[in-house]
């Protein structure tokens, strides 16, 4: 198997031009892109619509075949189909098909690995439970409705046990609950010893499970590095108490300005997030048994996933990861720097503005350099990291 | 193994699921009982089997071509809709994909092809038991021309003898000096000639003589209850008045077998049949014709006004195309017959299914579908192409143009299949045998070679194709 040093995915270089029917360059979709992902690992590919993402994902696979630069999967090269046999993939839309019910697309996909009849239709029973679709597992996929389709794809995804799951936009068009699960399913496929690439635009899907993330704006790589590095915002302090009385707050912020020599920011109650809400309502709903056509509970993860060999050496595997990063060069943590408002503001602008990656304005663009590293411009993806968290909500709220 | 045999499963349940199979069989059904109510041939039931037989066949083997084309459908949608973006992360490699496909279409055929066989066979026979017979001829025909496969031996054509002859006769006009004077003598060319008048001679007969034919190999079933038919062809050098040629066979070498002696009045250049008992053969499988230019009917009282055996009221009797005339017997069943029409039908079906798929492969499906069609209908006129490349003629101002347009005809008849050559559907309907030789090429040709480059072909440009490359 993989040794510890062997990368499950390697990219050096990475470029794909989409050339037109004559042959002329048409857009540069992905540049120079460097990954490196280990065994273990959940990793993911952030970036707003049209940044490279899914093309990046389609050439790991085989299924676009890069301009420039080299694919390492499993040490192999993409077109390879024994590698496949360890990788599981969900595309960015369900691209399932339509005249076949939920069973026997998954029998069908499990017969593609070679899978005997009876592991077959063991996991396909637990996979529908787990995606809760077994009721409506007779019901032919022209029928589900967005979100359903979605969720067998996921579970197509899994038929085989993979090593390696790559999802693009796993939580496109579930609800938060499907999202709360796949995030749970990520964590703990994740903890189970499996490696896991997947793409999003949505940070917050991202933020909780993945341990390293890379953001693209336009097939650049923008920055890398841990999410938690990412994300933490060091010059700030939070305090959360009971509902305190006005004179209290005025001497807090007296005591503040006299200790700190600081002012107080923002004084309010913590409001408690829409997606909290709505899995207590549904959850109520599914603990009365109120009948639904449409996903029930969702069940337990399968326990074929990551059993086997992939068992106690994993944890290990992850107390040491743990210890040392498992990136040969440690990742710089990010610098602490209070948002620069220049390019942060050109970026949230161009995001809001819903300018398409391949805009020709981008490109003369400051921060454009091919050469720049991650580094450089981590004020200008705070910009970015900011506006897909703005993105995110948007979406929750109109859902 | 498993996943050619996945996808090639996957191929069929669409096609059930999209109805092709139900709307076939309809079709089918209707076809096939529709038809014996409108085709009735000429009043007989061997007739009225024989029509019904050549256009539900026809028909079905028509059906089948376009649906097989239009199956291709599936691996368009496959790209179109993106399901290949999942399939081809799977560990499957592409040639399998591609030949599961195909798999998949002709396991659809031959089961589609079984029914259409078992329903046109079941047909036939109803037809056959239910029909009245309009005499005892055309009940004896039905059984021993149409429903039966039949194997024909030709007579033999003394090909050495003719030229034996014609070179003594050359040697002995140049002995008797009549090439004297010619001082550019060819002696090839005059040998030639002469073959030729020789053969002329042989395949005359002069009134009241005769002439003896020999069959070599009649391997039929020689029992008495048997018969064998003996099927011929005559022209009547002068034609008599009524278009009616008479003559005298004596069928069977009277010093092994005991011969028997038929008379004919037949309409003179027509093929007619007639059949004689099996052990006219002899026993090492030569069967000998003796055919008299006489007129046995010139006294009987019963035909009156029949000319007489005199060599000025009967005609010369010439025997064309081969030897004019041939015996048939029974090899093998009807079913077994039809069961190898089919085969043959089904082998162009591979090739239309991986012709498809070719297509499929570099173009739209409306585009691909057009190109497939004109293949198609390219190799069912194969015949015609070959003809206009031998009528392409190379004078005048548009040479190059000819010359151009027939490098494209050679190209087209090299690549395209030659189907009218293994259209059986007229040999069946003949009752003679469909021979498994026939079938063998068919398969050779057709199923393997011919549909393998298609295949490899699709197979090479679908492997260096991107899937995830936008296709409208
Ligand atoms: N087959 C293709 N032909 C031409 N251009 C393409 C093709 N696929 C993608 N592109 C272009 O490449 C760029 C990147 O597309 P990609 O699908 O990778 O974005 P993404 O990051 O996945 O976006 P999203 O978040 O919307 O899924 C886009 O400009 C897109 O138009
Ligand atoms: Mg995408």
């Amino acid at each position: 198997m993989t040794g510890k040093n062997i990368p499950v995915l390697q990219t050096v270089g990475l470029t794909k031009v989409f050339k037109d029917f004559w042959r002329r360059d048409k857009v540069e979709a992905v540049k120079n892109l460097n990954l490196e992902i280990y065994r273990g690992e959940v990793f993911g590919l952030l970036g707003p619509n049209g940044s490279g993402k899914s093309t990046a994902i389609k050439m790991l696979l085989g299924l676009l075949y890069p301009t420039r630069g080299q694919i390492a999967v499993f040490g192999r090269a993409p077109t390879d189909v024994a590698i496949k046999a360890r990788i599981g993939f969900l595309p960015e839309e369900s691209y399932l098909y339509r005249f076949l019910n939920a069973r026997e697309t998954l029998d069908y996909y499990g017969r593609l690995f070679h899978l005997p009849a009876r592991v077959r239709r063991e996991r396909i029973e637990k996979l529908l439970d787990m995606v809760g679709l077994r009721h409506e597992a007779r019901r032919r996929l022209g029928e589900y409705s967005k979100g359903m389709a979605r969720r067998i794809g996921l579970a197509q995804a899994l038929i085989n046990d993979p090593d390696f799951l790559i999802l693009d936009e796993p939580t496109a068009g579930m609800d938060p609950i499907g999202t709360r699960q796949i995030k749970d399913l990520i964590r703990q496929l994740g903890d189970r010893g499996k490696t896991i690439l997947l793409s999003s635009h949505l940070l917050a899907d991202v933020e909780d499970v993945c341990d390293r993330v890379v953001i693209l704006y336009g097939g650049h790589q923008r920055a890398a590095g841990r999410v938690r590095e990412l994300l933490s915002q060091e010059d700030r302090t939070q305090i959360i108490t009971q509902k305190l009385g006005p004179q209290t707050i005025e001497r807090i912020r007296d005591l503040i300005r006299r200790d700190e020599a600081k002012d107080v920011l923002d004084v309010s109650s913590p409001a408690q997030k829409l997606e909290t809400i709505f899995l207590q309502i549904v959850e109520e709903a599914q603990a009365a048994n109120i009948a639904t056509s449409g996903a029930r509970a969702a069940g337990a993860t399968p326990d074929f996933l990551g059993t086997g060999d992939a068992g106690e050496d994993v944890v290990t595997e992850l107390i040491e990861a743990a210890q040392t990063p498992p990136t040969p060069e440690p990742e710089e943590p990010a610098p602490v720097v209070p948002a620069k408002a220049a390019p942060a503001d050109d970026v949230i602008e161009e995001l809001v503005a819903e300018a398409a990656p391949t805009d020709p304005a981008l490109t003369g663009s400051p921060d454009e350099e091919p050469d720049a590293t991650p580094r450089k411009q981590v004020g200008a993806d705070r910009g970015v990291i900011d506006s897909l968290l703005t993105d995110d909500k948007e979406t929750n709220s109109s859902d | 193994m498993t996943s050619i045999w996945a996808v090639a499963r996957h191929m069929i349940a669409e096609a059930i699921r999209m109805k092709i199979a139900l709307f076939f069989i309809c079709l089918l059904a209707l076809l096939i009982f529709g038809l014996p109510f409108v085709a009735r041939g000429d009043g007989t039931v061997s007739g009225a089997v024989q029509a019904f037989m050549t256009y539900a066949l026809t028909a079905v083997s028509f059906l089948l071509a376009l649906l097989t084309l239009f199956m291709s459908r599936s691996l368009s949608d496959e790209l179109v809709n993106r399901q290949i973006l999942i399939l081809m992360a799977k560990p499957l490699p592409r040639w399998q994909f591609m030949f599961g496909k195909w798999l998949g279409i002709v396991v659809f055929d031959v089961v589609l092809l079984v029914i259409a066989g078992a329903g046109i066979c079941g047909m036939v026979r109803y037809i056959a038991a239910s029909e009245p017979a309009r005499d005892e001829l055309d009940r004896q025909k039905l059984d021993g021309e149409v429903l039966t496969a039949r194997h024909r031996v030709e007579a033999e054509v003394p090909g050495d003898m003719f030229k034996r002859v014609a070179e003594t006769e050359f040697e002995r006009r140049r002995e008797e000096g009549l090439y004297a004077d010619i001082t550019d003598l060819n002696p090839d060319r005059v040998k030639e000639d002469l073959r030729r008048q020789v053969e002329a001679d042989w395949r005359s007969i002069v009134p009241l003589t005769y002439r003896v034919l020999q069959f070599d190999n009649v391997l039929c079933d020689r029992r008495a209850d048997r018969t064998i038919q003996i099927r011929y062809k005559a022209v009547a050098t002068r034609s008599p008045p009524d278009e009616i040629i008479r003559s005298r066979w004596v069928i069977g070498d009277p010093e092994k077998v005991a011969p028997v002696v038929v008379l004919r009045r037949d309409v003179h250049d027509r093929f007619h049949t007639f059949s004689v008992r099996a052990d006219a053969v002899a026993e090492d499988r030569t069967l000998t014709i003796r055919l008299d230019n006489v007129n046995p009917y010139a006294d009987d009282p019963a035909y009156p006004r029949e000319p007489p055996n005199t060599v000025y009221s009967l005609p010369v009797i010439r025997l064309d195309e081969k030897a004019g005339v041939e015996v048939l017997f029974a090899v093998g069943t009807f079913e077994g017959n039809v069961v190898r029409v089919l085969a043959l039908i089904l082998f162009k079906l591979m090739f239309l299914a991986a012709l498809g798929l070719l297509a499929t492969s570099v173009f739209s499906f409306p585009v691909a579908c057009m190109v497939s069609l004109t293949v198609y209908v390219l190799a069912g006129a194969r015949g015609f192409i070959a003809e206009a490349l031998l009528y392409l003629g190379d004078e005048g101002a548009v040479q190059v143009f000819q010359i151009v347009f027939g490098l494209v005809l050679r190209v087209v008849l090299f690549v395209i299949p030659d189907f009218p050559r293994y259209d059986a559907v007229d040999v069946l309907v003949d009752g003679r045998n469909v021979t498994l030789l026939w079938v063998l090429q068919g398969f050779g040709r057709l199923a393997v070679i011919q549909t393998g480059v298609l295949l490899l072909l699709a197979c090479l440009l679908f492997h260096r194709r991107e899937v995830s490359e936008v296709s409208i």
